[in-house]
């Protein structure tokens, strides 16, 4: 049994880490006020440009370095078009990311010369897993937290830097105010316009190390749509924190943890279907909770 | 005035052609680029969709669907709400409607009755689940987006379990549900094609909101508010109720879409995955400008784009998903406020310094 | 004392061909306070934008310490030393005192924000003006007196000499205010310029040095406040150019269509817009309120059609309170309302002109066709008849609003207004930025209306030539409250208005007799 709990909790981390990603990335924007319902796609973009560059130079840096250009390159459009083309965000966004599906599959088929649903002809390299040298000693807790992909702990550490960035460093402040008001901003000199710009960038940078985890270190080879909603289920977790990255993460870890009971329940008689449900209806569900709290403590403030 | 009527109404146009042209060429290019036979990659995008009756039959058999996605777009797309729950409901339709038809009806029923029944069904499951993000948005502020996003993963899931619970058919070695009876599928009106008796349906689809926008207290009342809330609300409009019907409207069409595709096309529910049937009825609604009447055209130039990347994906080697990035392009640059507008307002401007040099003249 | 300010012969005409300044002349010293005064739509706003660099200008100079200055942006503005507090406050509600004020020029090494150096550079320069305020504290948690000093510290901690202050004592409490010049005449003994744009008199009497006034986007003149006193002011302010005679026959007055009973408002600020006024008008009457706006009158006519809540009192149409009643019932019950900002809450100008004039009676049984649907003959005809009525110059009912111009939009609205069969009408500044015949056909129509159909006619304008001819009878509201009461609009000359309007003269209960 406790063998159990410990593999499960594993797999819990595991699977959490691109929602913990995923969520970061939308808390940047979303601090600048903005939704960012493109993160499904910059997700796919690293994915397969990090497996196709690492394949084809057999160089991981290389690779990755072309997975987070990938992404950032999708957030440069999206910003574009949105900001200075003036398209509606939203569409933009949802745009982008069916563009994304079809055109990774259509670039895997222009770099393999095959049509298929996987790249699992290229030889593409793998970020390493990593065995914490004191506490993959400890009982129990060894086996949950060492032995992850680097780009694990990577996710981990990036809650602390995204929290550091937007509450301690200057860039954090000026995305944090443009986002409440941005005229206020505007009337100090900082343009609103480049920190959407910037914020969609960094967005990007971090939603790529999402990407490339998935096809780079969850699996070793880049599928068709294999992000799967991810980027939208790390975007409620980001909506349910209101864009707090340690809430966002740890909203992630829960996801995470219905998606891993998913994934064990696929093997026993309770559908996994309903438990593949369970990151949606819950984001909806505490929605209507937030919205419902929000309401009774406005009409409180109003009969003092 | 006249004038600047005219200059926006052919910039409005020039700009869809713009669009489409700089789309095309971009994928015709492509097509030239990567494949070993250009010349026939070209024909069989362009002109391979008439070239037979079953491609064409092909082409109207998405151009059905999409009139009715369209349509229910346009409602939501007017009334200026980003819900997005027709995609969900289309798939969640289509399932309710084999379950219906394969577990609760008789295969003796009539079958006018039974068509009948299979699209109340799909209407009813596409207003049932639609008026949830409705619900949300204009009584408790809740993004509609976010709501309608997270839904149609949830209806998915949901749509699969029911697929797996109850109508599993284990003769067969993919997931689906067992195949519907004869009585239930909507009648072909061409054999040897996907052109199918649905295709009155959408039609009707299109008159009908068509009407309803522009004949209807409803329809005036969406597209005030749709276009300008703060007047709304001080020309006493009731927002509320005009905007929840405009969302749930939307998602009864695109619950109809799944119900008439399911019953025309195929033979069995088989969806897995979310059918991006509501993206692209986004698309159209896009395409059309949230006007009903242009919906037509925007359906049967999406219709013919995905038939003619389909041929070609069985023709050649060149796979089928390049059509998705052409797609983009064109909303990106139909939606663009600023594509060509620099351009539009140069044009009225040297219209209406002419006309006051005239006018000075005269006076 | 040295001059730092001069602007000279500055003209600023809109792209719509709206002249807001013509050779404004106003020159600003090194340690005075200024005031500049005009009434609403004099160009004082337009002049400070200038200045801050937020509008370009087409003739004219400035200079700034005798050399001659082009300030292209507000950042441009900031960095040649001038600052200004806007009336809406600039802020970032949920960061503290401390980032705000260092927002944009942000201290720590390299990217880093370092809190404790801001909390610093803000309790120094607070501590130094006596503008008392706790650095650590967020912006969200303070009041609106507070967030005003925040305003100005941002200002002197990017080192500005010349501060702008737009109505800054419109939003405070005496006592604040109070505290407010303090602190203003600590940063004039500092050497700082300050321009302090004000309706109210006896603050620039009490404050202010000098005095520019503005009538019409022209300098009407500038003089030390020695000599100086309000009604002089006044009189400079108030005053009209062009005299429209408007042919209109006494009213007489019959029942009683619109009761307003110690009606109280109060704002998202917490402040008291309206503040216990009750008057009523009669079927056949035009009454009209008068006042500098912000004064409460908008809030009156946003109040009476249900587009906000009240505080406190009453609303009755015929004898029918209006209280939990939706907007289209207000409507139903006889109510028309022409808005303050055609654009916002007048029309929808992506839409026809139909769907604009039919927005406030499409559920009217009257166009109802097979119960369900409209009947487009029946509408398009009535359309047509109101395009060629208030004589709307379009291509034909179905062109987008937004094609026509400002004047004909502003057609539209009132031919829908005028059309919908109320015995009630709320014109709220009806005619601000149109030109002169459509101005005319307007208050014509006015007038028309209450005489030969009995509409009982509440209307509010800054504009005193047109409170003047239009209306019998005239109510001047001055900080929410009612001042003065004329039983005859046409017996009261602006001079006395303006006296009332700016607070120099208030009546008496007596005076203002039955406000019925």
């Amino acid at each position: 049994m406790l063998d159990i709990i410990v593999k499960f909790l594993f797999s819990v981390i595991r699977v959490s880490t691109p929602l913990i990603f995923g969520a970061l990335a939308a808390c940047i924007t979303k601090k600048a006020g903005l939704m960012n319902l493109a993160i499904e796609s910059m997700m796919l973009a690293s994915a397969l440009a990090g497996v196709l560059v690492s394949g084809a130079t057999q160089s991981l840096l290389l690779g990755m370095l072309a997975g987070f250009a990938a992404a950032i390159a999708i957030t440069m459009i999206i910003s574009y078009a949105a900001f200075v083309m003036k398209c509606d965000l939203y569409l933009t966004s949802i745009a982008m990311n069916t563009a994304l599906v079809g055109g990774t599959v259509f670039v895997m088929f222009l770099a393999t010369g095959q049509k298929a649903n996987t790249a699992g002809s290229i030889a593409s390299l793998s970020i390493s897993s990593w065995n914490i040298p004191l506490i993959k000693e400890i009982p129990i807790l060894g086996d949950i937290l060492s032995g992850h992909n680097i780009l694990t702990y990577v996710a981990f550490a990036m809650i602390f830097l995204v929290w550091f960035m937007l509450y301690k460093t200057k860039i954090g402040l000026r995305i944090r105010s443009v986002g409440e008001n941005p005229n206020a901003a505007e009337s100090v000199g900082i343009s609103p316009r480049r920190i959407y710009f910037l914020s969609f960038g960094l967005s990007g940078f971090i939603a790529a190390l999402g990407g490339m985890y998935m096809s780079m270190g969850y699996l070793s080879w880049f599928a068709r749509d294999m992000m799967a909603g991810r980027g939208f289920i790390s975007m409620s977790a980001m909506n349910i924190a209101s864009g707090e990255p340690v809430s966002a993460a740890l909203a992630a870890l829960m996801f995470g943890s219905a998606d891993a009971l998913s994934n064990y329940m696929q093997m026993g008689k309770f559908p996994s279907e309903l438990i593949s449900m369970f990151p949606y209806v819950c984001t909806i569900v505490l929605l209507v909770l937030m919205s419902a709290v929000r309401t009774v403590k406005a009409a409180k403030q109003k009969q003092p | 005035m006249k004038e600047t009527r005219r200059i926006e109404f052919i910039f409005e146009i020039v700009r869809i052609l713009a669009a489409l042209v700089i789309a095309y060429g971009v994928t015709l290019l492509c097509i030239m680029l990567i494949s070993d036979n250009p010349g026939e990659a070209v024909y069989m995008f362009a002109i391979g969709p008439f070239t037979s009756k079953r491609r064409f039959g092909q082409l109207i058999g998405k151009f059905i669907p999409y009139l009715l996605t369209g349509t229910g777009m346009c409602f939501v797309y007017a009334s200026n709400r980003f819900n997005l729950i027709g995609e969900g409901v289309y798939l969640m339709s289509g399932c309710m409607v084999a379950l219906v038809a394969t577990q609760f009806m008789s295969p003796e029923t009539p079958h006018m009755v039974f068509i009948l029944v299979l699209i109340l069904v799909g209407a009813l499951t596409g207003a049932a689940f639609g008026s949830i993000p409705a619900l949300l948005r204009e009584k408790a502020r809740i993004n509609e987006t976010v709501v309608s996003i997270m839904m149609n993963y949830a209806l998915l899931y949901a749509a699969t379990y029911l697929v797996k619970a109850q109508m599993y058919d284990t003769s067969i070695t993919y997931m689906a549900s067992e195949p519907l009876p004869a009585a239930a599928k909507l009648t072909r009106l061409v054999s040897g094609s996907q052109i199918h008796a649905g295709i009155f349906i959408g039609i009707a689809a299109v008159i009908v909101t068509a009407l309803i926008f522009f004949r209807t207290p409803l329809g005036y009342s969406i597209r005030i508010c749709g276009s300008n809330p703060k007047f709304a609300r001080t020309a006493g409009i009731g927002m509320t109720s005009s905007l929840i019907a405009a969302q749930v409207l939307g998602a009864t069409l695109s619950g109809i879409g799944g119900a008439v595709d399911i019953m025309g096309i195929y033979d069995r529910y088989m969806w897995t995955g979310l059918t991006n049937m509501g993206f692209d009825g986004l698309l159209v609604a896009v395409l059309s400008k949230k006007n009903p009447i242009f919906v037509p055209l925007g359906a049967f130039l999406l219709a013919y784009m995905r038939t003619g990347a389909a041929v070609l994906n069985y023709t050649t080697e060149i796979p089928i998903e390049f059509v998705d990035i052409m797609q983009a392009i064109i909303i990106l640059l139909i939606a663009a406020e600023h594509f060509l507008g620099g351009f539009k307002e140069k044009y009225i401007f040297k219209a209406t310094k002419s006309k006051n040099k005239e006018a000075a003249k005269n006076a | 004392m040295a001059e730092i300010l001069r602007m000279e012969n500055i003209t600023k005409i809109y792209p719509n061909g709206f002249m807001a300044n013509k050779d404004v002349n106003f020159v600003v010293n090194e340690g005075e306070i200024h005031a500049l005064v005009g009434e609403n739509g004099a160009g004082k706003t337009t002049l400070m934008k200038i200045l801050f660099g937020m509008e370009d200008f087409q003739g004219g100079s400035m200079l700034l310490d005798g050399k001659p200055a082009n300030i292209s942006s507000p950042l441009d503005a900031i960095d040649k030393g001038i600052g200004m507090v806007h009336q809406h406050f600039m802020q970032v509600p949920s960061l503290t005192v401390a980032e705000n004020v260092t927002l944009g020029i942000e201290p720590g090494k390299g990217l880093m924000f370092d809190k404790r150096i801001a909390a610093r550079i803000t309790q120094e320069i607070s501590d130094k003006y006596q503008l008392k305020v706790n650095a650590g504290e967020r912006i969200a948690d303070l009041g609106v007196g507070l967030r005003q000093k925040v305003e100005i510290l941002k200002a002197l901690v990017r080192k500005c000499r010349i501060l702008i202050l737009d109505e800054p004592t419109a939003v405070l409490t005496p006592q604040e205010t109070e505290e407010l010049f303090v602190q203003l005449k600590a940063l004039k003994k500092d050497g700082i310029a300050i321009i302090f744009i004000s309706h109210k008199l006896e603050e620039v009497m009490e404050l202010c040095d000098r005095v520019t006034v503005l009538r019409h986007g022209r300098t009407i003149g500038t003089d030390v406040i020695e000599n100086l006193d309000p009604a002089k002011i006044s009189r400079m302010m108030v005053g009209r150019d062009v005299i429209l005679e408007i042919e209109k026959e006494p009213a007489q007055p019959k029942d009683i269509v619109l009761t307003v009973d110690d009606l109280k408002y109060r704002n998202a600020e917490d402040v008291m817009t309206v503040d216990g006024i009750s008057f009523g008008i009669r079927s056949g009457e035009i009454v009209g309120i008068a006042g500098v706006e912000g004064n409460g009158q908008n809030e009156v006519a946003e109040l009476v059609a249900g587009i906000i809540k009240p505080a406190g009192g009453t609303i009755e149409i015929s004898g029918k309170s209006i209280k939990n009643k939706s907007i289209r019932k207000i409507r139903e019950m006889g109510l028309a309302y022409i808005s303050e900002d055609r654009m916002v809450y007048g029309c929808a100008a992506n839409l026809p002109i139909r769907e604009n004039i039919m927005a406030d009676r499409i559920h009217s049984k009257k166009y109802r066709k097979f119960g369900l649907f409209t009947d487009t003959r029946k509408i398009n005809r009535e359309i047509d008849e109101l395009i060629e009525a208030f004589e709307i110059a379009c291509d034909d009912r179905s062109q987008p609003v937004r094609m026509l111009s400002g004047g004909n939009i502003q057609k539209v609205i009132v031919a829908r207004e005028f059309s919908s069969g109320a015995h009630l009408i709320l014109a709220n500044q009806p005619t601000r930025g149109i030109d002169v015949g459509t101005t005319e056909m307007i208050r014509k129509t006015l007038v028309r209306k209450a005489r030969e159909d009995g509409v009982a006619t509440l209307l509010i304008s800054s504009d005193l030539n047109e409170i003047l001819e239009v209306s019998d009878r005239l109510l001047v509201m001055k900080d929410g409250q009612i001042v003065a009461h004329f039983q005859d609009a046409s017996k009261v000359s602006t001079d006395l208005l303006g006296e009332y309007m700016l607070g120099v003269r208030r009546m008496t209960p007596e005076e203002m007799g039955d406000l019925v």
